[in-house]
């Protein structure tokens, strides 16, 4: 009988290891999923931004001047990826464009300009609150993978370790945000 | 949008954050989604139709007040039922580090997760003891939201997580434009002082506003303290001799009974003593007309713009507290350009703007 107790307690040991590792991989693996919808998200927020910033550029909401370099700049983000420097010159624009809150509120006035002028300070809101989930995601992600059980097996595999996104998207004083 | 929004609290007894998830409940279902809550109540509460019962709670010590939690295996197997169920395309869970409902739909969720941080307190003991299990969690939440500076600056510290500040919620039109109670309508004979919390809870700062009162009471003979809240405040009140005539216990009353003495009320005090997260209360006072005077937390420094839109006086002094009181009865011009600013700077605490955010927030983690 006196042989059955360390092959119990090995047994008990190698169960609650692989337990560990698992419940570890699983939370590696739910961390880089939110990371790749932050990033998913977060396009898809500007992507929007830049389309309706360019839609008012068309609508010459500004003068012909202001118009072509919110175009310009809007034209640029559309194809850049999510952490292009293209957002954070567009931002740079728009709060140019955008910065007299008395101007925003006069053309906020205006019937065809009201529901494009709310669009772009919503999709603004939504693309910063996006980029700070995503980071938030990203330095948790960073944390959990350098724990030395997820390091030592290699649980992460091989994906790249996730960084976070730095495009100035500080908003506009004139735009409402939500 | 189905939404599922899930109260760590009972429904059985009023407290902030149930009306918080109420009212964003009401204001959702308004804008056309589909909103289910899920909440502790005994199943012979009414409720109303969006809220489903977990069954009973247990008044718990927690965060040094008392709350009624639900939890056990009646608790933990509804919530997973209601998740199944629900088949929602985002989770919103308040208060996700009380151990209740909030997080036994953490630990078995799967989809979209949004939480909100309520208070900036944590019962650090127990979120030690809990603590791998509480931050695996924790990574679930896809986007937080923390309805304070102070609150956010907490969860960053103790769990790592950076949120969103969106202030709780108030129906701003209803409270400006409620009549004023009769019962406790201030004249300039007798003015009236409103005191709102529980009293029995110490933080709750009942003791500093009966001190003040002998002190008000010599500049204003005829003043009236109204003080509103469950409790026994008995004893308290015998330690005032006299000074007590100037004291009226009303006891626990509804929110219509709040709206009206606001109305009607000189001045609200707020002489909490720590523990706040925000300062609700101060802005529905904002929104009727009352002016304010708080007690200097940096929760209630924030709401109140640093005494721009009202009075502040060091938390716990009661003379001070008594000069704030003197000083809004005796400057009637300053009073009323502070209660005009406040009733502007009111209106972005509006339901209308805070779900419009709390949407936001959705639409930021669903990507849509």
């Amino acid at each position: 009988m006196g042989w059955m107790a360390p092959v119990a307690i090995t047994l008990v040991a190698a169960a609650l290891l692989v337990g560990a590792v698992w419940y570890a991989a699983s939370r590696v693996d739910r961390m880089h999923r939110r990371v790749e919808n932050g990033w998913a998200s977060l396009q898809l927020q500007l992507t929007r931004r830049a389309s309706v910033a360019l839609a008012l550029a068309h609508e010459q909401l500004w003068d012909p001047v202001t118009s072509m370099v919110v175009a310009e700049a809007a034209r640029a983000a559309l194809e850049a990826p999510p952490q292009g420097s293209e957002h954070s010159e567009l931002s740079a624009v728009l709060r140019a464009a955008t910065g007299d809150a008395a101007q925003v509120a006069a053309d906020l006035a205006v019937p065809e300009r009201e529901p494009l002028l709310r669009e772009l300070g919503a999709a603004w809101y939504r693309a910063v609150l996006a980029r700070r989930f995503l980071n938030d995601a990203v330095t948790m992600t960073v944390r959990l993978r350098s724990r030395r059980l997820v390091r030592w097996l290699h649980l992460a595999g091989r994906a790249p370790l996730p960084q976070t996104c730095d495009i100035d998207d500080a908003p506009s004083e004139g735009l409402a945000s939500p | 949008m189905r939404i599922g929004l899930v109260c760590p609290y009972s429904f059985d007894v009023p407290g902030g954050v149930q009306f918080h998830i109420r009212d964003l409940a009401g204001e959702l279902i308004g804008r056309g989604h589909e909103v289910s809550v899920l909440a502790a109540a005994e199943d012979e509460t009414p409720l109303p139709d969006y809220v489903v019962p977990a069954g009973r709670s247990v008044p718990i010590h927690y965060n040094g007040s008392v709350a009624r939690l639900s939890f056990g295996p009646l608790a933990a197997r509804r919530t997973r039922r209601w998740l199944g169920d629900g088949g929602f395309d985002l989770l919103h869970v308040h208060e996700p580090i009380v151990p209740s409902l909030g997080m036994l739909a953490m630990l078995a969720a799967n989809g979209p997760l949004v939480a909100t941080f309520h208070s900036a307190q944590t019962a650090s003991r127990a979120l030690r003891a809990a603590y791998p299990l509480v931050r695996a969690s924790m990574e679930k939440i896809a986007g937080a939201i923390a309805v304070s500076e102070d609150a956010r600056r907490t969860i960053m510290d103790h769990l790592g997580v950076d949120s969103v500040i969106i202030p709780n919620g108030v129906h701003v039109e209803a409270f400006a434009a409620a009549p004023p109670d009769p019962r406790w309508l201030a004249t300039p004979e007798r003015p009236v002082v409103a005191f709102l919390g529980r009293l029995t809870e110490p933080r709750k700062g009942l003791k500093v506003a009966l001190a003040a009162v002998a002190r008000v009471r010599a500049a204003f003979p005829g003043v009236r303290f109204v003080i509103a809240g469950a409790g026994d405040a008995a004893e308290a009140l015998g330690q005032l001799g006299a000074d007590a005539a100037a004291v009226e216990l009303v006891g626990p009353i509804s929110d219509a009974d709040k709206a009206g003495l606001f109305r009607g009320c000189s001045l609200y005090i707020a002489p909490q003593l720590g523990g706040e997260s925000f300062g609700i209360v101060l802005v529905e006072a904002m929104a009727a007309g009352a002016p304010v005077v708080a007690s200097d937390l940096p929760a209630f420094a924030r709401v109140l713009d640093d005494g721009a839109l009202g009075r502040l006086f060091e938390r716990g002094d009661a003379r001070s507290l008594a000069d704030a009181i003197i000083g809004v009865l005796a400057d009637a011009e300053a009073t009323a350009r502070q209660v005009a600013e406040a009733g502007r700077a009111v209106w972005r605490y509006d339901w209308s703007n805070v779900a419009d955010r709390v949407l936001a927030v959705y639409d930021a983690v669903t990507g849509s």
